[in-house]
């Protein structure tokens, strides 16, 4: 081997397929032992405080977030079928699809769909399906029943109005469950267009619901009807949905009807065609339980009391299977009385099998005689009484009942007799019947006695009796509960000191024997009794005028009296004479000294715990304890903890059974199984004490709470029989009923129309009442105008649809209602109404009218109730105005604010204030002018300020409600319901002129020239002033005072020529005057040539003199600058 | 609305009561028409008027002669009231009903009542707080804001007493099921004097000890003398006591001196601890989850509750329970379903099958349960914002 070979060798390559790499691989297994956290726990370690606890918070959250209160959980056991309406607007196709979904469901045909159809879906659900127009009424009658909504869409036309309302409807009521039906997809041509199409309607759809919300397509029709496998999808939908809770469906029972009957005598009918019907409306019992006797509304009838209600047999039952998985041909039933569809038909007492075709032959219509008696309004024997006979002519006529009293009359001594023996038998009875009435009010006590004992007062016995009644009441008085026993001591004083022993030996007796009928001493048939009561009480009356009181004739009577009168109290006295030892023997074992109960003795408990974990090691004395011998053990060493709670007499009796069991036990177990189980229990111990304790033990506690309440709730009643459990319970959900309404208006009847739901909403008793509702209300955003206070209003509360007078008010920050004119336009505001008291947090919706046609939406407001009262605490504001009478400083007199000085009495003390804002307070009244007052202000006010008070009064809603009657309508004005109409459309109507105050019209403002007066500046601050700033007062010249002067004539002759020669004289000086001016003219002008002649004389002169300088200096010159 | 029509002045508070919880309008007429003075009572009408200080909205039509009386309620209001009860019955009477009421107001109750606070036909006010509170608290929930407060006591003629119930309200009561009572683990108990030497209350005490000493050991019984302004107008004195289960039922009872110018003899101080004590021993006799006094409310606010089933184990029913009941049928449509306990009548001993421990546990007289359901009922008045 040479070092050249080694660089050529080859790496070990390692194999990584075949078996041996395989069996290499096994060998070592590669194992993902830690986790990267187990791994490097300081990388997962908090690193920033705030991040983690961050972190937690979120986690915190989330976990918060689906925890919901725990409610009890009222789904009945065997529930009613859902209602699925189907909705949407006209020419959809909703009547075709539910020919499809009954035909998938039944595997029937059904043509004439009218009302509400009941179809088995499967094992556990029934479905009754409901097809809603577009009458508003019956939309909301639907939304709030329906447990799941088809809305069908035309894919064409996009959703339409309807839609949206019923979304809003189902807001206001509650959400049942919504899934959108996409109709009329084979309108688009191409397959993009669908696509984009159905992209877009279920984006809107979701948008409208909740993301996830499911949206149906139907693609075509053939031979008018959907595909069945898209029908078939969709029913599957239907049955697998899961129904939520409503709290208003939770808390109220309803019945849906689904079939009713007019069984009105036919008679009455017939000689009053408009008297009230009797009318049995039957359906399945929703919601929860309902009870007969109460009331209920029906929705767009009204208020009714129920007559009677009986349950019947289901007549769409759920089949009872377990195993298979569909349903056969015999289980698919249908049941649509309204629509005739479903074969049988229950009644109270009856059952009814429609044969099919055959129908009644048509019946001929009788005559003569027989038509002559079918009309007349009175039976036969009524008119036979009424005619009259004269036996002889121009006799008195005679009736048939005078006849009979004449007769009767001449045989009265008979009948007399007769008639006293019955009075005494009815008195009998009525002794018989007190007693027992007086028996189920008075006993009590540890005493008690059946009441056979009492029942036997015999015939013979009656006149001892009735000593014995009479004593009676005077017992009554002092001593209610010695009643009972009196009755049957016969009233004895001296056995009354052994009363209480006696009754032990009863008692003792009792307990073995039979036992009262608590029930029947309670509720018994008490209301038979006091009918029968009623009618002894005959009233004599003495000439119609006075009542002859019948004192005390009957003892029974008397009793009754007594019984109704006496002293109202909850005290109950003790049995006066009361043997201590006795009483206290038979009390021992209430006391914690006395005994116990097996199941909760403690020493029987650790006796069971003995036997698991009874041997011991006493470490103090080194004795071993083995359970098997307690006995000896306990007689040997008292000291031994366990063991001392036990009393040895016990553990004597324990000595027979359960050593040998214990033994096994003990047999079985090693020592190391001993322990273990103990440090089990430790374990438990421990866990239960700190495990489990986390944010969410109150919440678990409180679901286990709810959960064990549902439970009872459902297993209480389940024992007995129908009848009963009816009587405790009410009838409950699930339930088919009959229920029976009396005087009802024919108009349900003559109008009835199947495709209006015919809905019994039960109530809670306090909601029968009507009062003020305090609502808080929104306009709603799409609907056109704003809502104005005062116009009446249909409100959707509850079951009921009402119109009523609603008040718009604010809550201002300091609480007070505020009233509005209007609804603000995008806010919530509140309002208050007449209406009936429904539980707060209900839903409402209004709508303003449910007759108009209109292409707009509907639904005006939405809201939920707040408060309900008896009162309105509604304020809007008043100004009062007054005027000054006369002002002093701050003081001033104010009047016709007021018209009598009581007014102002009440009014004292408040504030007013002027426009200007000075502001002040009422004093006092003044005597005179009525209604005047003075009062102060914080400055002087000026006699032209208007003074004005602000006040609040209270606003009066009116007590206005009308249930809208929409059941009650015709065929042709169903949908035309027309209310109380407001005063602006009535208006409209008769075209009047909306009325003006005078007061309240725009005039043009003429405002009166001010004249200031000038500023007068007070003399000594005149003084004060600087010189600059003081006014300077120009003195102006003093005109000489003239004095008139009237001349006598001479004088006016005198003064006349004077004034003529002063005229003369004045022309004749002004033309000297202006000559004068001419000659200085004249003289100014020759002047002025000759000044310049003079001047230019003096030039020439200066011209010849500068010359000459000129010259002279020039020789001048010249002569220097030659030298 | 649906109105119902009864006779007779028997029960008339039971009738207004209910009347004013269901909304039912009520006619009550031959109100003792027989009678020297017929008509209405005092009483009567200053419980009308306590009824009408706590609604809002109630209308009562009382025809001349007084024998007939028709009751329109309105919705009940609570807030802070002040009502002088006629002095004829004592407080007990008013708050009996008022104490049915408290928790369906609008407000919180507040009431101060004056009046006589303690006398032989009512319940006193110590056994309306030590018996019936306990039971109101169960359905309340919490005994948080329940309270009552004597600050002067007036014993039977002239009154003179003064008490403050505050009670809170709620949406909505709880269900109970309260069957099991228990075993008697400790007696309390008031005595109380006014008017009288203070030594008669210890006398009470010592007697009422002697002969419930018997039965247990854990009593005590407070004593509480009034004195001066808080003493009322004339002398009286009483004994209340009651009994506390390990479960949490009370059973109360008590003894009242008779009345100054009343035509009875005097009450002896020692007599009376002696009867109280007894009278306890009956009510124990008669035992349940309630006792005599509060079986009416009870019933009533388990019938006014959720719709749950509510369960409730008592012992005999009184006639003013059975009453009760039937008013309850009347106006609520509710029946209960009353049933003997027989698991408390038929236990045995010890669980050992011996000779001597075979027989039953002494427990006194029946005991029955009451189950029934709720009728939905929900506090109307209170506001939610």
């Amino acid at each position: 081997m040479d070092p050249s070979d080694k660089s050529v060798q080859k790496t070990h390559r390692a194999r990584h397929s075949g078996p041996k790499a395989e069996k290499k691989k096994s060998k070592n297994k590669h194992e993902q032992d830690l986790t990267a956290r187990q791994r490097n726990p300081k990388a997962f370690a908090i690193q920033s405080v705030n991040k983690a606890a961050k972190s937690f918070r979120r986690t915190a959250d989330i976990k918060a977030k689906k925890q919901h209160i725990p409610k009890v959980d009222r789904t009945p056991v065997e529930p009613p079928p859902i209602v699925v309406a189907i909705v949407g607007p006209p020419k959809v196709g909703k009547s075709t699809l539910l020919k499809c979904l009954i035909k998938n469901f039944t595997k029937q045909k059904i043509t004439n769909i009218q009302g509400p159809v009941t179809v088995v879906a499967g094992k556990n659900r029934r479905i009754t399906f409901i097809e809603c127009n577009n009458d508003i009424n019956c939309m909301i009658d639907v939304g709030k029943i329906a447990d799941l909504a088809l809305l069908m869409v035309d894919a064409k036309q996009g959703f339409e109005m309807e839609i949206f309302e019923f979304f809003n409807i189902c807001q206001a009521t509650g959400f049942p469950r919504c899934m959108g039906v996409l109709n009329h997809l084979d309108m688009y041509k191409d397959g993009k267009t669908v696509r984009k199409r159905k992209k877009h309607l279920k984006n809107r759809f979701e948008v409208e619901l909740y993301k996830g919300a499911r949206l149906f397509y139907l693609s075509m029709l053939v031979n008018g009807e959907y595909l069945p496998n898209e029908v078939h999808n969709l029913c599957r939908f239907i049955s697998v949905m899961k129904i939520v809770p409503l709290t208003w469906r939770a808390s109220h029972p309803y019945i849906f009807a689904d079939r009713m009957e007019d069984i009105t005598n036919p008679e009455d009918i017939r000689q009053n065609p408009k008297c009230d019907r009797t009318v049995s409306l039957y359906g399945y019992v929703r919601g929860t339980h309902m009870k007969t006797k109460s009331m209920v509304h029906i929705a767009g009838c009204g208020d009714y009391i129920i007559k009677n209600m009986t349950f019947l047999p289901d007549p769409c039952p759920t089949p009872t299977m377990e195993k298979r998985r569909s349903l056969n041909v015999k289980e698919r039933v249908i049941y649509a009385p309204m629509s005739g569809v479903g074969g049988i038909v229950y009644d109270k007492d009856a059952v009814y099998i429609d044969m099919g075709t055959k129908s009644a032959p048509e019946q001929e219509k009788p005559s003569g005689m027989v038509a002559a008696l079918m009309e007349s309004l009175k039976p036969v024997d009524e008119k036979v009484r009424e005619s009259q006979i004269s036996i002889f002519k121009g006799g008195p006529a005679i009736s048939g009942e005078e006849f009979d009293r004449k007769r009767q009359s001449e045989s009265s001594d008979d009948e007399e007799e007769e008639e006293d023996e019955g009075d005494k038998d009815s008195g009998m009875e009525a002794e018989s019947s007190e007693d027992e009435d007086s028996e189920t009010e008075e006993v009590e006590g540890p005493v008690k006695k059946k009441r056979k004992t009492i029942k036997g007062s015999d015939d013979e016995q009656s006149d001892s009796d009735d000593g014995n009644n009479a004593m009676d009441v005077d017992d009554d008085d002092e001593d209610e509960d010695s009643d009972g026993t009196s009755d049957e001591d016969g009233d004895n004083d001296e056995e009354s000191m052994l009363k209480w022993k006696k009754d032990m030996f009863q008692k003792a007796a009792m307990k073995h024997s039979a036992r009262v009928n608590y029930t029947k001493m309670v509720y018994g048939d008490e209301v038979a009794n006091e009918t029968d009561e009623e009618e002894e009480e005959e009233d004599d009356q003495l000439g119609g005028l006075f009542k002859v009181l019948k004192k005390a004739s009957r003892d029974g009577s008397r009793l009754d009296k007594h019984a109704i009168n006496k002293k109202d109290c909850n005290h109950l006295e003790g049995d006066k004479e009361v043997d201590i030892d006795q009483l206290g023997e038979e009390i021992r074992d209430t006391f914690v000294t006395g005994k116990w109960d097996a199941s909760e003795d403690a020493k029987a408990r650790l006796d069971e715990d003995d036997a698991l974990y009874g041997d011991f090691e006493d470490l103090e004395t080194g004795e071993k304890h083995v359970a098997a011998d307690v006995e000896e053990s306990d007689i040997s060493d008292d000291d031994s903890s366990e063991k001392e709670a036990d009393d040895p007499e016990k553990d004597a009796d324990q000595g027979d059974e359960e050593p040998i069991e214990r033994e096994k036990t003990k047999a079985e177990m090693s020592a190391q199984e001993r322990r273990a189980a103990k440090k089990k229990k430790i374990k438990e111990l421990f866990d239960k004490e700190y495990d489990s304790k986390g944010d969410d033990q109150f919440y678990e506690s409180w679901k286990a709470e709810m959960d064990e309440q549902a439970k009872l709730n459902k297993s209480e009643f389940e024992e007995l029989p129908e009848e009963q459990r009816v009587q405790y319970e009410g009838f409950r959900p699930g339930m088919y009923v009959r229920v029976e309404f009396e005087q009802m208006p024919c108009e349900l009847v003559e109008n009835f129309d199947a495709t209006y739901p015919v809905v019994l909403g039960g109530m809670t008793n306090i909601e029968e009442k009507l009062g003020f509702v305090n609502v808080r209300v929104k306009k709603h955003r799409w609907y056109k105008k704003i809502l104005k206070s005062r116009n009446p209003l249909i409100i959707s509360l509850g079951w009921r649809r009402f119109q009523t007078i609603p008040y718009y008010y604010k809550l201002e920050d300091n609480m007070r209602q505020r009233m509005l004119k209007y609804t603000p336009e995008h806010m919530h505001c509140n309002a208050v109404f007449w209406g009936p008291i429904t539980p707060q947090g209900t839903g409402f919706l209004a709508v303003e009218s449910v007759a108009e046609k209109t292409p707009n939406f509907r639904i005006a407001a939405t809201g939920v109730v707040l408060e309900l009262d008896q009162s309105v605490e509604v304020e809007k504001k008043l100004k009062l105005v007054g005027h000054p009478k006369k002002v002093f400083k701050k003081s001033a007199f104010i009047e016709n604010m007021f018209t009598s000085a009581l007014e102002v009495a009440k009014f004292q003390g408040a504030r007013i204030q002027t426009v200007s804002g000075l502001r002040g307070q009422v004093k006092k009244a003044l005597s005179s002018p009525a209604g005047a007052f003075r009062a102060t202000f914080e400055d002087k006010i000026r006699l032209s300020d208007t003074v004005f008070l602000k006040a609040w009064v209270k606003v009066e809603v009116p007590r206005f409600i009308m249930p809208v009657t929409s059941l009650l309508l015709s065929q042709e004005s169903k949908q035309a319901w027309l209310g109380m109409r407001t005063v602006g459309q009535l208006r409209h109507e008769r075209g009047l002129p909306v009325p003006q105050k005078g007061d309240s019209l725009y005039r043009p403002i003429v405002r009166p020239q001010r004249e200031n007066k000038p500023l007068v500046i007070p003399k000594a601050l005149k003084m004060s002033l600087p010189f600059k700033d003081m006014p300077k007062e120009l003195q102006e010249p003093k005109q000489p005072k003239r004095v008139a002067v009237v001349l006598e004539p001479h004088e006016a002759k005198v003064a006349n020529f004077m004034k003529r020669v002063k005229a003369i004289y004045k022309d004749k000086r002004q033309k000297e005057h202006h000559m004068m001016r001419r000659r200085v003219q004249e003289h100014q002008k020759k002047v002025a040539s000759m000044e310049a002649v003079k001047q230019e004389k003096l030039k020439e002169a200066k011209k010849r003199l500068h010359k000459i300088l000129g010259d002279m200096k020039k020789k001048k010159d010249s002569s220097g600058s030659h030298r | 609305m649906s109105s119902l029509n009864y006779e007779g002045c028997n029960y008339f508070r039971m009738r207004l009561l209910m009347s004013t919880l269901s909304g039912k309008s009520v006619k009550i007429s031959q109100i003792r028409p027989e009678d020297d003075d017929p008509g209405l009572t005092d009483f009567e009408v200053s419980f009308i008027r306590l009824m009408d200080k706590v609604t809002n909205g109630t209308k009562t039509v009382i025809t001349e002669t007084g024998t007939q009386l028709v009751y329109r309620p309105g919705l009940l209001l609570g807030g802070s009231i002040e009502h002088d009860c006629h002095n004829s019955r004592p407080i007990g009477y008013y708050l009996e009903m008022l104490m049915c009421l408290a928790p369906f107001t609008k407000e919180p109750l507040r009431a101060v009542l004056r009046g006589v606070t303690c006398d032989k036909d009512d319940p006193s006010v110590d056994l309306l707080k030590l018996s019936v509170f306990p039971v109101l608290k169960r359905f309340l929930g919490t005994d948080e804001g329940l309270d009552l407060k004597i600050n002067r006591r007036g014993a039977a003629p002239d009154g003179g007493g003064e008490v403050v119930f505050s009670c809170p309200c709620r949406q909505k009561l709880r269900p109970i099921k309260f069957t099991q009572p228990g075993k008697i683990k400790r007696i309390r108990g008031v005595a109380w004097s006014v008017r009288v030497s203070p030594g008669f209350v210890n006398r009470l005490v010592d007697s009422a000890r002697g002969v419930l000493n018997k039965f247990l050991t854990d009593i005590y019984i407070y004593t509480d003398h009034m004195r001066g302004g808080q003493a009322g107008k004339s002398p009286g004195f009483g004994l209340t006591l009651v009994a506390e289960t390990t479960e949490g039922s009370f059973l109360g009872a008590e003894q009242v001196s008779s009345a100054k110018g009343s035509g009875e003899e005097p009450t002896v101080p020692e007599d009376l601890g002696k009867k109280a004590a007894l009278t306890l021993l009956q009510e124990i006799f008669r035992g349940g989850c309630v006792d005599s006094t509060s079986q009416g409310l009870s019933c009533l606010l388990m019938v006014l509750g959720q719709q749950d089933v509510s369960k409730l184990q008592i012992g005999e029913l009184t006639p003013y329970s059975i009453q009760f009941l039937r008013h309850i049928r009347d106006f609520f449509q509710v029946v209960f379903n009353i049933k003997v306990d027989k698991k408390a009548v038929t236990a045995a001993g010890d669980g050992d099958g011996d000779e001597e421990e075979e027989q039953e546990l002494k427990t006194g007289g029946d005991k029955l349960i009451l189950t029934c359901v709720g009728v939905g009922y929900s506090n109307v008045s209170k506001a939610i914002r």
